[in-house]
């Protein structure tokens, strides 16, 4: 008797946890949505123009006009924090969408191949791991020169490996499943294994390393822009809106904590939609 | 006894306490000199600025020898830009190519050496051996030394000679002593360099001045580029005095107790050199709308927060030869729109930016972050130009140098101080003259090299003044440069700092007149 209520209540637990895991999807997603729709529909969301400037009235702190101040140019805070959102959000998801897809192809094609070119590829990985990300991303945007498609690509050149690695070991724990023989006795050719049978069943460790990497990649492209390698002027971008307004962080502090809040909430939502869906997509979760 | 023994225990606790009280307590008791130790903390002092070391016969290292009392010059400059003697006690010009000048008999280098005129003939011929503007300035022929006097022979007629001999290349230092792996040297000021390096100088008093004894013992030089480490570091008292604070931090310390601040205007402008090298730069109506519509006003008062004054011409108003006396558009974005209306730049797709034979009107503003106030003007006149129709993109890298060479630009925008040597002939033969160093614009105009050659053989101040109105305004006309600001230069230190104080110059800071109380 005793016995059954144990199960009973584990099992009820269980489900509670599996519900409140749901609601936290959906919650987290929805504001992700609402960040996305933001950034989408910035120019048409911003009450004034985040690029006129008018030095009358510069420096204004928070008030009923202009909710989250002004800048030294006079420039609506509000507008240029949700066109930033443009800018940051976009590059972000760019750059994640660029390091996790060329990252999950080398380490498709390494981990099927083997061999020679498998070695040869993941030494060249490793060589790139094990450089501090940060400095070799700076020398390459310095490289470059500034603006923010050049911050994505140098901040690409050093995050593809990691993605590399995963989908390797992924490839390597599943090509020599019963299925993936059974798909090459009965003749599949190499891509369809691939992109049919492996992908696919890869792709889940592959999703949540994406999400959970989108926070990281927009405080790392925000980096770049704080030190003046990422958007160019007049470019309302939160990571170089950050660093012009460093200045006057002890006189108008409106002028940085604006794009650093919403580089916090942004960064915070992604990390938790990330951290959800890795729960979802946990075996334990599924049982 | 036991009574004796409480009594002995409270004595011995009551002279502990007032002998521990009166170790700590030092606040009453004055400092020696050599006890006395000031922390400079200057953003001016760094590779980038090409001043580092203290060898003046090195690119802009003279400006450190001078600014941080290790060297000083025969002449120098009173706050009004007037010649005053300094090493030197007076001269005499013997012809249109001779100066004589007579040495002071008091003055010994810090080694203990006495400056004579052999040893500043010694440091004249390694001068202009070595660097790279003084030969082009001063074109010396011959220098003869006898006693405590020296005579120089120029090559041409040199009017300017001992306005250039103001110049910090021309601290006086003993070239038998040489310079040392730190770029050490042996100068006449107040005080001695221990140690130098890229980040800091650290100096002691010079017991032997000639002028005195300095009134504090060490001085640390500390490279503080960053401005807002600057400020933190002058908050937290790590710091005595700061050069180059943010605009934005000034405001912490004005009207606060435990500071003062010591401000001057001085001759730095913040100008746009126009590459005439650049096909859209070559119409002249797109100079001149550019010209008109540079916000002058609103960066001088709101961006620099009133630490500047719009700019004219590239004299300020302090000198005979600045301020109103050239005249130049006015802010006038409408009148901006006709010009280039008028020389066929329309909107013709509607996206706000002008276009002509199918190209549209962009230029490339080249600038670098060193100086705080550049990136700031490149974002206002960004805005302001767009206003006009003419797009602008900003490249504000410290590595301009590389965009220079290249001619990758249609704007070089610096700052620069016009009159170091308080003549205006150094600002035209270093800009606007075929072949000058910094002509970054490649202006060419037979009008002003022919008047640059009359003023660099006219002897009459007058006409000198006359001569450097007459190439400023030629100069603003053809908007080869656009002027948008002087600097106004302030220290920030602590209460009881004195005779420390900024000076139109921009390169007299540290002085035996230094103290803390």
């Amino acid at each position: 008797m005793e016995i059954g209520l144990e199960k009973s209540v584990t099992v009820r637990k269980s489900k509670t946890r599996k519900d409140q895991t749901k609601l936290k999807l959906y919650v987290f997603s929805a504001l992700v949505v609402v960040l996305l729709v933001i950034a989408a529909f910035a120019s048409q969301l911003v009450p004034y123009d985040p690029y006129q400037q008018d030095l009358g009235k510069a420096l204004q702190a928070p008030n009923s006009n202009y909710l989250l101040g002004t800048d030294r140019y006079g420039r609506d805070l509000l507008s240029r924090v949700i066109m930033g959102a443009q800018a940051t959000i976009f590059s972000s998801l760019l750059l994640v969408c660029i390091i996790s897809v060329i990252g999950t192809g080398v380490g498709l094609f390494c981990g099927y191949k083997g061999g020679k070119i498998d070695s040869l590829i993941m030494r060249i990985s490793d060589v790139f791991l094990a450089f501090p990300g940060m400095v070799f991303a700076i020398a390459v945007a310095g490289v470059l020169g500034g603006g923010i498609m050049n911050a994505v690509l140098a901040l690409a050149c050093i995050s593809w490996p990691k993605f590399a690695r995963l989908a390797r070991g992924q490839v390597l724990s599943v090509k020599n499943m019963p299925y993936i023989s059974a798909s090459k006795l009965s003749g599949s050719r190499p891509a369809k294994i691939i992109f049919k049978h492996i992908l696919p069943n890869i792709m889940g460790p592959i999703l949540v390393t994406a999400t959970l990497d989108i926070g990281t990649m927009m405080m790392e492209l925000a980096g770049l822009s704080f030190l003046g390698l990422g958007a160019m002027p007049p470019i309302a971008e939160w990571g170089s809106m950050m660093s012009n307004g460093r200045s006057m962080l002890q006189t108008s502090p409106w002028v940085i904590l604006a794009p650093g809040g919403a580089i916090f909430i942004t960064v915070m939502v992604f990390n938790l939609l990330g951290d959800t869906v890795r729960d979802v997509l946990d075996p334990k979760f599924k049982k | 006894m036991k009574r004796k023994g409480k009594l002995l225990a409270l004595v011995l606790t009551g002279a502990l306490a007032v002998g521990m009280l009166t170790g700590c307590g030092n606040a009453g008791s004055t400092k020696s000199e050599v006890e006395k130790e000031f922390n400079y903390g200057t953003v001016a002092y760094s590779v980038s600025n090409s001043n580092t070391g203290l060898n003046p016969h090195d690119s802009y290292s003279g400006w450190s020898t001078v600014r941080y009392g290790v060297g000083e010059t025969l002449f120098k400059f009173n706050a009004k830009m007037e010649l005053e003697p300094w090493l030197a006690k007076d001269y005499e010009q013997i012809d249109d190519n001779t100066v004589k000048i007579n040495l002071r008999d008091d003055v010994k280098f810090s080694n203990g050496k006495k400056m004579t005129g052999e040893a500043v003939k010694a440091c004249f011929e390694d001068l202009i051996a070595k660097h790279d503007r003084a030969p082009k300035d001063l074109q010396i022929k011959s220098i003869t030394a006898d006693g405590q006097s020296v005579t120089i022979v120029s090559e041409n007629k040199v009017p300017a000679l001992i306005n250039y001999l103001c110049d910090p290349y021309g601290a006086i230092v003993d070239v038998e002593a040489g310079v040392t792996a730190d770029k050490n040297v042996v100068g006449t000021g107040p005080y001695v360099a221990t140690a130098v390096s890229d980040t800091e100088i650290n100096l002691e008093a010079n017991k032997d001045y000639w002028g005195g004894t300095p009134k504090v013992g060490k001085v640390n030089v500390k490279s503080i580029t960053d401005g807002d480490t600057l400020t933190m570091a002058l908050q937290s008292g790590e710091i005595d005095a700061s050069q180059g604070l943010p605009y934005a931090s000034l405001k912490l310390f004005q009207d606060n107790n435990d500071y003062t601040i010591s401000s001057c205007n001085t001759s730095r402008v913040y100008q746009a050199a126009l590459n005439y090298n650049s096909p859209v730069i070559q119409d002249a109506a797109v100079r001149q709308a550019m010209a008109m519509s540079m916000d002058k006003d609103g960066f001088a008062s709101t961006l620099l927060q009133g630490n500047g004054t719009p700019a004219i011409g590239p004299f300020p108003a302090n000198l005979i030869f600045g301020g109103d006396k050239v005249n130049a558009s006015k802010y006038d974005i409408e009148g901006a729109k006709k010009v280039l209306e008028a020389a066929g730049w329309v909107d013709i797709d509607g996206d706000g930016i002008r276009e002509k034979d199918g190209q549209k009107l962009s230029v490339k503003w080249l600038t670098y972050t060193s100086r705080q106030e550049l990136p700031l003007l490149a974002e206002s006149v960004q805005a302001s130009y767009k206003l006009a129709g003419i797009d602008v993109h900003v490249n504000a890298t410290d590595s301009y140098k590389d965009f220079l060479k290249a001619g990758d630009y249609d704007v070089f925008a610096n700052a620069f101080v016009t009159t170091p040597t308080g003549d205006p002939q150094y600002y035209f033969t270093t800009h606007v003259v075929d072949g000058s160093d910094y002509n970054q614009g490649h202006y060419h105009c037979e009008k002003v090299e022919q008047l640059v050659a009359q003023l660099r053989t006219e002897f009459d101040k007058d006409k000198r003044n006359d001569l450097a109105v007459k190439i400023a305004q030629q100069v603003v006309d053809d908007n080869a440069y656009i002027y948008a600001s002087y600097l106004k230069m302030s220290f920030v230190m602590k209460k009881g700092v004195t005779g420390f104080t900024s000076h139109p110059s921009d390169y007299y800071e540290i002085t035996a007149d230094l103290d803390m109380n």
